[in-house]
């Protein structure tokens, strides 16, 4: 496919990579403003450059880093930061681009992710703080006429001048902050 | 880092790499601390880039050298540096890195190597106490030689390691250079030459003596041809007459490297693995980890506290009691957890006050419409109260007063409401003892997350969201508690919960004073006077009247009188309580409240009646003092089978018989 401007855009073909291979070998690399009068590509000149310089060159090394590499360049990057070309400079056979997207597809997510846990703890901190609250309500205390006990009971209270035998309380174990309104009001202490 | 021999040992390692021409020298000194071997001092002798040379005056090569090892140094450090720091302006005549050569790239990325004993090319020099001499640096694999990639680059081509001193002294260069003992001899003369005018170091110079002994046993297996003893001294003046004549040369690169046919394999040092960079890493977590460990340490010692109090409140809750005598000790033994409490909810309103000031404009602003409403209905009288230094109520005094206080003080209403608001809000929701302990933690959850600096804006905003909404249903669990507290709450909204709240309040602190003045009356022994009538709030006209009829119309044998504010009679003899019985049935609402002799199972008897004539009881308050029987029953009446209600003259009939009287 072609642009407006007549310069081809998209991937690189076969053909025009043996086009820009053999206009290197024979011209050198350099002056990539006379590769169209030269080779005949129709590639914008930063192209050009950048297909030799990145994939094209015989001398480069494809494949992941080894570990050498990899440690290595995290040393220089601690040193230097984002600045891939220095850093490529110093690893033989490595282009800058392969070291940029090497530490931004593996390395930053390593980053990334270390600070993520931290996150992730302080969550389940917080959810383990959050305590569910046991709501106690009064409920109405109902006495079955069917227990014998009681009918005794009122069987013996009835009589005239009888001692009680109640031993039962009603503020047994219910709701334990009516006994505590209970104390507050008891006069004998 | 700071070499034993500080200055000394940089002008040994200048004078020794430039009496042998090589390229660079460093000295890995011991680290005791760590045990491994560190950067200790170095000195370049290699090509410099002059594209950016400031210096006004040519300097001598030597000069160069020196002012170069220094400013690298200074470039590494500046570096490491930025890392943590914002980068800062650096000197015009510092260096940067895009002025560096390969092999002063290689000098300087040593710096940030260290070894342990055995490991890397040092390590093993140091471990075996002898020297490695390590041709084709820049060829041989990862494993052999850990720096193989930045010597690849710098052309590095011969290491040599020699364990000296405290450490080990490695050159190197970047021609090819195979092994030669007089290059070993050479430079432990040097070292052992400039520690000989030291006395204090006798061991040290026998140590390093000792090394070419060792070393000369291993000369035949290596050595290609032998060389005459008596050929070799002359050569060795021969070359230090000429380091004194000649200049120095600057060293060619070799562009093509030389095949690695002569390479001698066999070396079988272990590959340094990347392990000084995942040793830092845990380091980092676990100090980032510490202090988080510390602060969660102080809500869990909180919590504790809690759970013992809440444990002593069990322990009294669960004490079962058949009479009145035993409530009194579960008084005394709920007194110390209020003790306890007290210092806790001190610092809890600060906290709530600043978190609730929003809420709390709203709510006293509806309780004041309320208020104003019910003043002008109810004027309260505020009567000067003293109290005895004996009273079993001393705290409940004390706030008393607290209270009557303040209307002197603020005399406008607004006041009083708000000083009873903040009480209500601050006292009452902590008889509950979970709420202490659940609050603490929270409030440090939330003060833990706030303080993480730089927390990205989304994170803010969603703890903000989270404390907000911790807030509020701390306040709903409160009000749930404050309601169920309250007998008499009717609404479900927060300001009648309120309002009601403090209408209880009230009632209680009333009933105190009436108490403390009747126990006071009986104390002095004075003669009997009226007693104060407890006031009927919801009695209507109509069931007044049935009261004055039933009294005229009742006939029984014992004659027994209706007691309205009247004191009964009574034996000179006997101290005799008085009885009464009044009950108020408002369409299904009834209350009933009761004097009269204290007797064993008299409330059971009570509810047990009430429910034959089809009267729910739902409130009961009561109280027992100098065995006077007194309560306050609230209930609900419902209709009998044949659709007619109870009529309060048989409530009051079914009632006088079963309390006890007094015997004629």
């Amino acid at each position: 496919m072609e642009g407006p401007s007549g310069v081809r855009k998209g991937a690189w073909t076969k053909c025009e990579d043996d086009l820009l291979r053999a206009c290197v070998q024979l011209y050198g690399e350099g002056k990539w403003h006379l590769v169209p009068q030269r080779a005949g590509l129709n590639r914008c000149r930063k192209s050009r450059r950048l297909r030799w310089l990145n994939y094209l060159k015989p001398n480069i090394k494809r494949g992941d880093l080894s570990e050498d590499e990899v440690d290595m360049m995290i040393r220089m990057h601690k040193l230097l930061g984002n600045r891939w070309s220095l850093i490529a400079g110093r690893l033989p056979r490595r282009t800058s681009n392969d070291v940029k997207n090497y530490w931004n597809t593996y390395m930053r997510r390593k980053v990334y992710s270390h600070k993520k846990d931290n996150n992730v703890e302080k969550q389940a901190e917080a959810k383990s703080t959050v305590k569910h609250h046991e709501v106690i309500k009064p409920v109405p205390r109902t006495l079955s006429k069917t227990s014998p006990w009681l009918q005794g009971k009122f069987f013996n209270s009835s009589k005239v001048g009888a001692s009680g035998e109640g031993a039962t309380s009603i503020s047994g174990s219910g709701n334990w902050w009516e006994t505590l309104l209970d104390d507050k009001e008891d006069n004998e202490g | 880092m700071a070499a034993p021999l500080g200055t000394s040992l940089q002008s040994m390692l200048q004078a020794a790499v430039q009496s042998v021409q090589w390229t660079y020298s460093l000295f890995w000194q011991l680290c005791p601390q760590q045990g491994i071997l560190v950067w200790g001092d170095g000195y370049y002798n290699g090509a410099i880039k002059t594209r950016k040379t400031v210096q006004p005056m040519e300097v001598s090569a030597e000069e160069a050298s020196l002012q170069r090892s220094q400013q690298l140094r200074e470039l590494y450090e500046s570096l490491s540096a930025g890392e943590t720091n914002p980068p800062c302006r650096r000197p015009c005549a510092a260096l940067s890195p895009e002025d560096l050569t390969e092999s002063e790239w290689f000098y300087l990325m040593c710096v940030s190597f260290s070894f342990p004993p055995g490991v890397g090319l040092p390590g093993k020099a140091y471990a075996r106490r002898q020297h490695l001499w390590l041709t084709g640096a820049n060829e041989v694999d990862s494993k052999t030689f850990s720096r193989a990639i930045l010597a690849k680059s710098a052309r590095i081509q011969t290491v040599v390691c020699i364990p000296l001193l405290d450490g080990v002294v490695e050159f190197g260069t970047m021609d090819k250079v195979q092994e030669d003992l007089s290059f070993i001899q050479h430079v432990e003369t040097f070292f052992i030459d400039h520690l000989n005018p030291l006395p204090p170091k006798p061991a040290l110079s026998e140590h390093s003596t000792s090394n070419p002994a060792s070393s000369s046993e291993h000369i035949p297996a290596v050595m290609y041809t032998v060389v005459d003893p008596l050929a070799a001294n002359p050569n060795l003046n021969d070359d230090m007459d000429e380091d004194i004549e000649e200049e120095e040369e600057e060293e060619e690169e070799d562009e093509e490297p030389e095949s690695g046919s002569e390479d001698k394999a066999g070396y079988g040092i272990a590959r340094q693995t990347p392990t000084p960079a995942m040793a830092a890493e845990p380091s980092e977590l676990i100090q980032l980890e510490m202090p988080e460990d510390i602060r969660l340490g102080s809500p869990n010692d909180g919590s504790n506290n809690l759970d013992s109090d809440f444990h002593l409140l069990a322990v009294s809750q669960g004490v079962n009691t058949a009479g009145q005598a035993e409530s009194t000790r579960r008084w005394g033994l709920s007194q110390n957890p209020m003790q306890v409490q007290l210092p806790t909810s001190a610092l809890h309103p600060l906290e709530d006050l600043t978190q609730e000031d929003t809420h709390y404009s709203q709510t006293v602003s509806n309780i004041l419409q309320n208020q104003f409403t019910r003043w002008p209905a109810s004027p309260s009288s505020v009567g000067y109260v003293s109290y005895s230094t004996q009273s079993a109520f001393a705290k409940w005094s004390s706030r008393a007063s607290h209270h009557h206080f303040h209307p002197a003080a603020a005399a406008a209403a607004d006041g009083t409401s708000q000083c009873i608001l903040k009480y209500i809000l601050f006292t009452v929701p902590y008889l509950h003892a979970k709420n202490p302990g659940e609050s603490s933690p929270q409030t440090t959850a939330a003060d833990t997350k706030l303080r993480g600096k730089g927390a990205p804006q989304e994170e803010l905003s969603a703890n903000h969201v989270l404390a907000e909404r911790r807030r509020r249903e701390k306040l709903n669990e409160r009000f749930i508690i404050l309601r169920s507290l309250v007998p008499f709450v009717t609404k479900m909204d927060k300001a009648s919960i309120l309002g009601d709240t403090i209408e209880y309040v009230k009632q209680l602190r009333r009933k105190i004073q009436e108490l403390e003045a009747r126990n006071r009356q009986m104390t002095e022994a004075e003669q009997r006077s009226k007693l104060p009538e407890i006031a009927v709030q919801r009695t209507s006209s109509s069931s007044s009247k049935e009261q004055q009829r039933s009294g005229v119309t009742m006939t029984e044998k014992r004659k027994v009188r209706i007691v309205e504010g009247v004191v009964a009679k009574a034996k000179a003899v006997e101290a005799e309580a008085t009885t009464s019985v009044q009950v108020s049935i408002i369409e299904s609402d009834a209350l009933l409240e009761i004097e009269c002799r204290h007797k064993e199972g008299l409330l059971l008897d009570v509810m047990q009646m009430l429910r034959e004539v089809r009267i729910e009881v739902i409130g009961v308050q009561s109280s027992l003092n100098n065995g006077v029987f007194v309560a306050e029953l609230r209930a609900k009446v419902k209709e009998h089978a044949n659709g007619k209600k109870v009529s309060i003259v048989e409530v009051k009939r079914a009632l006088n018989q079963i309390i006890p009287h007094a015997v004629d």
